[in-house]
């Protein structure tokens, strides 16, 4: 190969040089060089003619500049001809005949731009020449020359003239100063003097420029240079025709050589052929001979078949024909594995012989094996040629092979099935054979124990330890007494050391003389059984001992012959002689109590069928002396026949009657202590209803009392009895509560309801006593916790309350973190929320943990006195939440605080609004600068903002706000809104407040405060610092978002006004009340409150009363006590009820001192709406009110026009597809009707004022058809009413104003409200 | 089986073309050799109209009735005259500013190109071209094939690109089969211009009435015209309007004897004239002087086409080029003399 690379190179290199010699003796282009010559004489000849006609012109003899452009052009095209010829030369270079050449064209290039200015120059000249004399004469001719100026202008036109011909300085000043006299002398307007003068100035000026030109053009050296270059050219034209004879004379010499050289091939060709010729006659000869003996077939490289012998198609069935150009592949018997060819095309491919034994298959599909031997003969290159294959038939002693394989298979398989290792050694007690459970057992591999001695490897040592020599083996003395060799109580050695029993047989065969040949021996490791048969025996022993400890009786029933055996205790039970027994089973049931005995034979039958694992029964039996006893027994089915019945059953009998006596005691007390409890609980119950009453009556009455105008003394003593009074009414609460956990009469319920506004509700309420206690209180919901859930929200606040209440009590300094978080690990539709209420306070010791859950105790008694209270708070608490389904559980550090916490899976009603306002983003981004040296308060608020992906940074003091405000001012990113804690040390938030109103460059951020104790006139302050929300902590996290909302100028999600009290009695509406009350002080109390709310009441003594004035007047709601005389309150509701008529609804709320489990419930199913428990709760009272009112619909009744059924306020649905879902539209008729309504009302006012009907029914009906837009329907109905009524006057028309203005601002409400 | 592996047998059997080859390669070399080895080469002709006259001594001579050219080239550069894909939205062709009926020119004060794109100065005419010794008003060209390139792309006339025209003419199967029969390489930007100059050399107007008159027919011209022609000399007319096209031979200034330009007013760079190209200050406001072949057709007039009559033309050049008065008569005899110039287009009177 490398030699022909080589000889390629050459080849190559011989061609290459062929081209190159060519390529340089054509260098030499005589033809061409005579054309260049020409053009040299040409281009000096041009050259010599552009001279000439450039003097020519200068002359006038030259009437136009065609032949003067066509030489130029001539010249132009000689140049470029002798670039095209000869670009090498004549060219822009760097070589010596380019830089001449470039030389030229720049002299050249010179020229013709002297000749175009010449052509210029010289046309104007000429001109000028041309008229100059006559306007000269012109001049004359005029009538006022006077004859010297004629003579001047004779003189000046000879000059002029000379001039032309000889131009000299002196001659031209002469002809300006001539010319100027002349024009001085003339009068001022003769312009042809003027024109003269100009002609003077023309041929002074270019006479001598033409001149300069043509002399300038003439003795350029364009003709020398060309000269020069020529010269340079000629030289370097010798020097290559020089150069290209040398390379002519190489090329023919080259061309000759290789000829030669290829006539020397040709030649060697012919004889290689001759000598391939003789080869292949060689082989040929060789075949001859081989296929007389044997199978022969020759393939080609690929394999092809390209000869077999007579043998061949003798031995496959095929005849010649049919293999020739077929592979040997149509004898492949599919015997062989692929690799098995590959192997022999690899050995062969490498010019190997290959010898192997062959299965094939003949045309008939039977198989014949043959002993192939491969024979490459390989070509000059080494690649093989022909492979000869020359095969013996072998098929016969294949044939034999596989029987005798077969058999000794067959024997080796028995040995290995037989499950027992084996081994034979041969007469000098080598081993001979070895089965595959032999080489497992004894650790030895086949192949390394072949050939050793079998005794001195596995068998020297006895089962006590001691040597074993070869000549005391057991086995071979054995065998040798008697032929065969039984023996278990031998050991082996395994290979790696180890010992193991066996059980052995051993069986030798001997030669005719009597000589041991041969030595069999099987054997088994029989270690397992030996340790089986030791641990058998413990058992047994243990068994025995253990009945025998148990007082068990024994028992083995055999079901098919119905006998069962029963142990020596059974009849030491029955009270009689401890000996074993073997009765039928009737016998045995003869014995059991006749109340039992059915039962007892009744619970055998499953167990029988198999339905049951176990037989458990407990009865009585008669001993011995007649006495009964009680017997559990206890039995199993062992055996089964093949159908399945049970063919033995066994089991133990047992005394059991000291337990089951003492099982009757306890029954007997839980229900005597059940039966007490129910008793206390009543009692509680009871007690409660009759505390309450009166209690209702202090509280309510004091509250009043509180009201009023009072000493200071006398509010003093006042605030102490209503504290008193609230105490103790907790107190009883406690012990309700408790008492209906003990009587099990605590019921959950299971409502939906808002977990944020609940716990937010909570909060306020216990922010009051932390604040006091100068306590951070932090209230932390997650954001994936769902808002909407199922559960009690009543009870849940209680434990909280108590928790939260706990920690304040519990708690001097630092702060109280309330959070729910969202867990994983339940399914759909719920979520498993984790409440927690943490602490800063002294915390509990780890061994009170349990204690403080239990009844009337505290972590420490001395804790009780300190702190007060029943110690039953969390003791409900944690019942409420094990009722919940959860856990309260506690962590806590001695010193550093306390961490509360429950888990429970609450149903999800609808996720959070949170999420909706994450959705709206119209708050993202933006950044907030947060104030607060408490850090868990820091966390808390960055954690929300965070969640509204608004850009929170925190600082923790007045001073590093002011910082970073200034910071982020100058960095160009001021914050849009600051939220300060209002007490931090150094610098409070009031102060930062106006230090930031102070400095104009904050004026961009919004300012809100956060105050844990509010003090009066913080609202005032406020204001004036223009602070745009202030919240009082702890802030939930819908509360913080709505102000931050608001106070960016965006509309609230939903308006949670806060509540004073004096905006519930201004915001209220004024309900007209009846009140169903038996109770003077109740009656008095309930009045007053609902009075001093605003309301109207009417009093009914009990429910029949009630009954009446409902039928003669209209009532907004009743208020009705449950217990009453004459007719109870559920009566009473059940009355009204009945009498109701059509869609009217009257809202009926008990009260009731009835503050048990249930109340509410038998409340509601005697068809009153609400529920309150007395003492009346003024917020709770409020609440309820507060719904009704709110409602307005169920408070209708048919006296109450004025309060029209629910009506939609809007349908956008309706409005949107009648403005074919067009928001520009929309928007600007929400613009128009906001713009617009106002004013009609004012009319309508107005028109109300003056009893200008007319005004009123105008636009009330205008108010109602803009309405119709948003199918606004109360406001329509509204206004309708308004318009029918119109002129009417009095105070059905004031009502319906005021009807009308609800409905309109309620319809506004909702129109800016209204998402698109 | 004997050693008979030469290598040479084997290359040889395995190639036996390249044998072949080598041999019909050397004995080609050799006969070369034997022949001594000539080529054929030709010189460039230089195609320009002006060699392919007779001397011509007096002030002007006639036009030749026609010109040795190429007549296929001719009739593939009047295809490509007339292709408005030459421009970039197959708007314009070079035909639409220079109307062969109409004198060569569009007779617009400035001509539009690509997207109303208007030029710089007057179309000068194509007709009689090829005897201009540079072409544009300030001589930026110094052949006919150079000047193709500046309407191709200039962006207000033809805004077009040469890989653009090729790849637009491309398309059409007749181009590259047209110029492969004339061109060695095909259709190429060079053979384009080529094609168009060889068209536009062909564009000679002759056997006016002036060329009658030169070639001795007396009767050709009207006495006015006869005069006119005198006064045209005596004036000194023919001073730059000379050689065989009347003109196109030289630059000349713009306003010799007066500032034209002052005087117009509204001076624009392209008012610089010859300036432009060589930024030689002597060179300010030099034009290549115009042809006076067929003047008459080729209103308006001057580079900037200010004169909108033959009248007005001959007076501005009369005070600012000749710097003398003209009475009336004389410049209605000259203009009727420069109407006589107006020639035959491929036969056909214009």
């Amino acid at each position: 190969m490398k030699i022909s690379l080589w000889k390629g190179g050459l080849w190559v290199a011989a061609l290459a040089a062929l081209v190159w010699l060519y390529l340089q003796s054509t260098q030499v282009d005589i033809e061409l060089h005579m054309h260049t010559v020409q053009h040299f004489e040409q281009l000096r000849q041009q050259d010599a003619r552009l001279n000439q006609y450039v003097l020519q012109a200068r002359y006038g003899q030259l009437k136009n500049y065609d032949l003067l452009v066509g030489t130029q052009q001539e010249i132009e095209r000689l140049l470029q001809a002798l670039t095209q010829d000869k670009p090498d030369f004549f060219s822009q270079g760097e070589t010596q005949i380019q830089q001449a050449f470039t030389r030229y064209r720049h002299l050249f290039d010179q020229k013709t731009e002297q000749i175009e200015q010449f052509k210029s120059h010289n046309a104007v000249l000429r001109n000028s020449l041309r008229y100059f004399p006559l306007a000269a004469h012109a001049s004359l001719a005029r009538a006022a020359v006077s004859s010297s100026r004629a003579a001047q202008l004779h003189s000046l036109l000879e000059e002029v003239l000379l001039f032309d011909q000889h131009a000299s300085p002196t001659l031209a000043a002469a002809i300006e100063k001539k010319m100027i006299s002349l024009k001085n002398a003339s009068p001022q307007q003769d312009a042809g003097m003027v024109e003269l003068a100009k002609h003077v100035d023309i041929i002074l000026s270019h006479k001598i420029e033409v001149d300069d030109f043509v002399r300038d053009i003439t003795q350029t050296e364009t003709n020398a240079q060309a000269g020069r270059l020529f010269q340079l050219y000629g030289g370097i034209f010798t020097r290559r025709e020089q150069q290209a004879a040398h390379y002519k004379l190489a090329l023919a010499l080259l061309s000759g050589l290789m000829l030669a050289y290829v006539a020397w091939v040709l030649a060697k060709l012919q004889r290689s052929r001759r000598i391939l010729n003789e080869s292949l006659r060689e082989l040929e000869f060789q075949k001859f001979a081989l296929d007389q003996h044997s199978i022969v077939s020759i393939a080609d490289r690929s394999g092809k078949i390209l000869y077999t012998n007579e043998k061949f198609s003798e031995v496959s069935q095929y005849r010649r024909e049919e293999l020739l150009g077929q592979d040997h592949r149509v004898l492949n018997s599919g015997y062989h594995p692929g690799s098995f060819f590959k192997e022999m095309w690899a050995t062969i491919g490498h010019g190997q012989v290959w010898q192997g034994e062959v299965k094939n298959r003949r045309k008939d599909g039977s198989f014949y094996w043959v002993d192939s031997t491969i024979v490459p003969f390989m070509d000059a290159q080494g690649k093989p040629l022909r492979y000869v294959s020359i095969r013996t038939d072998i098929t016969a002693r294949k044939e034999l092979d596989a029987q005798m394989g077969s058999q000794r298979a067959f024997y080796e398989r028995i040995s290995e099935t037989l499950g027992e290792g084996l081994y034979v050694q041969d007469g000098e007690g080598l081993c001979i054979y070895m089965n595959a459970e032999a080489e497992r057992l004894l650790g030895w591999r086949r192949e390394d124990f072949i050939g050793k001695p079998v005794h001195n490897t596995i068998h020297t040592q006895t089962a006590e330890g001691s040597a074993l020599p070869a000549r005391d083996c057991p086995i071979f003395h054995h065998v040798k007494d008697t032929g065969v060799a039984h023996l278990d109580d031998q050991v082996f050695t395994r290979k790696d050391g180890s010992v193991f029993p066996v059980a052995l047989v051993s069986k030798a065969s001997y030669s005719e003389n009597g000589k041991l040949e041969q030595a069999v021996v099987a054997f088994q490791d029989i270690s397992e059984r030996k340790k089986n048969e030791l641990y058998m025996r413990l058992t047994q022993d243990r068994l025995n001992l253990a009945l025998e400890g148990s007082g068990l009786a024994l028992w083995d029933w055999d079901i098919a012959d119905d006998r069962i055996y029963l142990s020596a205790k059974w009849s030491e039970i029955l009270g009689g002689e401890a000996e074993e027994s073997l009765v039928r089973m009737e016998q045995l049931f003869e014995r059991v109590h006749p109340q039992d005995r059915a039962v007892a034979q009744a619970q055998l039958a499953p167990a029988l069928k198999g339905l049951v694992a176990y037989y458990s029964s407990e009865y009585r039996v008669k001993r011995n002396d007649g006495s009964w006893l009680w017997i559990h027994t206890h039995g199993k089915v062992v055996e089964r026949d093949a159908d399945g019945r049970a063919r033995r059953m066994t089991g133990t009998n047992a005394d059991i009657s000291v337990r089951k006596e003492a099982e009757a005691a306890i029954v007997s007390a839980k229900e005597a202590a059940e039966q007490s409890s129910r008793v206390k609980g009543d009692f509680l119950a009871n007690m409660s209803h009759e505390i309450r009453t009166p209690m209702n009556g202090i509280i309510g009455m004091t509250d009043l009392a509180l009201d009023t105008e009072l000493t200071h003394e006398q509010r003093e003593y006042l605030a102490l009895v209503k504290s008193s009074a609230d105490s103790l009414l907790h107190i009883i609460n406690d012990i309700l509560d408790f008492s209906k956990i003990e009587s099990g009469k605590m019921n959950i319920e299971n409502i939906e309801f808002s977990l944020e506004h609940m716990m937010r509700d909570t909060m306020k309420s216990l922010a009051v006593r932390a604040h006091q206690k100068h306590l951070e209180l932090l209230l932390h919901i997650a954001p994936d916790v769902p808002d909407h859930v199922f559960g009690d929200p009543g009870r849940m606040r209680q434990v909280i309350v108590n928790l939260v209440g706990n920690a304040i009590k519990f708690t001097e300094t630092g702060e109280i973190e309330v959070s729910v978080a969202r867990e994983t690990g339940v399914g759909e539709g719920s979520a498993r929320l984790r409440f927690s209420v943490r602490d800063t306070g002294i915390g509990i010791p780890q061994e009170k943990f349990q204690t403080i859950f239990e009844s009337f105790s505290q972590a420490d008694a001395s804790t009780t006195r300190n702190y007060g209270g029943t110690g039953l708070g969390l003791t409900i608490s944690a019942q409420i939440i094990a009722l919940m389904g959860g856990a309260i559980e506690l962590s806590s550090v001695v010193g550093t605080g306390s961490t509360f916490h429950f888990v429970l899976d609450m149903p999800i009603v609808s996720s959070s609004p949170l999420a909706e306002y994450q959705h709206t983003g119209r708050i993202a981004a933006l950044p907030v600068l947060v104030a607060d040296d408490n850090a868990t308060n820091r966390r808390l608020l960055e954690r929300m903002l965070l969640n509204w992906r608004m850009q929170p940074t925190v600082v923790a003091s007045g001073e590093e706000a002011l910082q970073e405000l200034q910071r982020a001012a100058k960095a160009g990113a001021p914050y849009s809104l600051a939220i300060l804690d209002v007490q931090m040390p150094d610098m409070d938030g009031f102060t930062l407040a106006e230090k930031l109103r102070q400095h104009p460059e904050f004026a961009g951020a919004t300012v809100m405060m956060l105050t844990s104790e509010g003090q009066r006139g913080d609202a005032a302050r406020c204001r004036e610092l223009g602070v745009a929300g202030y919240l009082m902590k702890p802030v939930a996290q819908s509360e913080l978002l709505d102000a931050i909302m608001t106070a960016l100028g965006e509309p609230e999600q939903e308006s949670v006004p806060l509540i004073t009290r004096h905006s519930l009695r201004e915001t209220r509406r004024k309900l007209n009340l009846l009140l169903a009350e038996d109770n003077q002080v109740n009656q008095t109390l309930a009045i007053r409150l609902l009075e001093k709310l605003g309301h109207q009441v009417t009093v009914a003594n009990n429910g029949k009363e009630a009954v009446q004035h409902w039928q003669s007047d209209h009532f907004d709601a009743i208020l009705m006590d449950v217990d009453m005389p004459v007719m109870n309150g559920y009566e009473a509701t059940e009355r009204i009820r009945e009498l109701e008529q059509g869609d009217a609804h009257i809202p009926v709320v008990a009260m009731t001192a009835h503050a048990m489990q249930g109340a509410r419930e038998e409340c509601l199913r005697h068809g009153m709406d609400g529920y309150l428990t007395k003492p009346i709760d003024t917020e709770a009272l409020w609440r309820e009110l507060e719904q009704i009112g709110r409602a307005g619909g169920p408070a209708a009744s048919r006296n109450a026009p004025s309060l029209a059924p629910p009506l939609a306020v809007a349908d956008f649905a309706k409005t949107r597809q009648t403005m074919d879902d067009n928001k520009e539209l929309f928007d600007e008729i929400v613009r128009l009707f906001l713009d617009d309504s106002s004013p009609h009302i004012e009319k309508i006012k107005n028109g109300l004022a003056q009893g200008d009907a007319d005004a009123v029914r105008h636009s009330a009906h205008t108010l109602k058809g803009m309405a119709g837009i948003f199918a606004a329907e109360r406001t329509m109905q509204a206004a309708e009413k308004l318009e029918s009524l119109a002129g009417a006057g009095g105070e059905e028309m004031t009502a319906a104003v005021a009807e009308l203005e609800i409905a309109l601002s309620e319809l506004e409400n909702a129109l800016r409200d209204y998402q698109w | 089986m004997n050693k008979l592996n030469s290598e040479t047998v084997r290359w040889i059997k395995s190639k036996p073309f390249a044998l072949v080859a080598l041999l019909v390669l050397v004995a080609g070399l050799v006969g070369w050799l034997l022949q001594g080895g000539k080529t054929q080469q030709t010189a460039t002709q230089w195609p320009a109209p002006l060699a392919q006259l007779k001397p011509g001594f007096e002030v002007t001579q006639p036009l030749p009735p026609q010109l040795k050219l190429d007549g296929d080239k001719v009739a593939l550069g009047a295809l490509l005259f007339n292709d408005v894909r030459l421009s970039l939205d197959d708007t314009i062709s070079c035909a639409s500013c220079h109307v062969l009926s109409a004198g060569g020119t569009d007779n617009r004060y400035r001509s539009v190109g690509v997207n109303g794109g208007v030029g710089g100065v007057n179309a000068p005419t194509v007709l009689n071209s090829g005897f201009n010794f540079v072409q544009f008003w300030d001589g930026r060209a110094a052949s006919l094939e150079a000047q193709v390139e500046g309407p191709v792309n200039h962006p207000k006339e033809m805004a077009a690109n040469w890989p653009l025209v090729l790849r637009k003419l491309g398309k059409d199967a007749a181009y590259p089969a047209a110029f492969s029969k004339l061109y060695a390489d095909g259709m190429t930007a060079t053979n384009i211009k080529d094609a168009i100059a060889t068209f536009e050399r062909s564009l000679i107007t002759p056997n006016s009435r002036f060329d009658q008159f030169l070639q001795g027919n007396a009767a050709a011209l009207t006495a006015p015209e006869k005069h006119g022609y005198d006064l045209f000399q005596s004036y000194g007319c023919a001073s730059c309007h000379q050689g065989v096209n009347l003109g196109g031979n030289m630059f000349e200034k713009m306003g010799l004897m007066g500032d034209y330009f002052a005087d117009r007013g509204n001076v624009t760079e392209a008012d610089n004239g010859r300036f432009n190209v060589n930024h030689n200050p002597e060179s300010l406001h030099e034009f290549r002087v115009p042809s006076l072949r067929n003047v008459a057709l080729t209103a308006p007039y001057f580079h900037d086409g200010n004169a909108a009559t033959l009248e007005e033309a001959i007076a501005v050049m009369a005070k600012y080029q000749l710097g003398r008065p003209m009475p009336a008569k004389d410049l209605s005899d000259i203009a009727a003399f420069l109407r006589s110039l107006t020639g035959e287009l491929a036969g056909q009177p214009l």
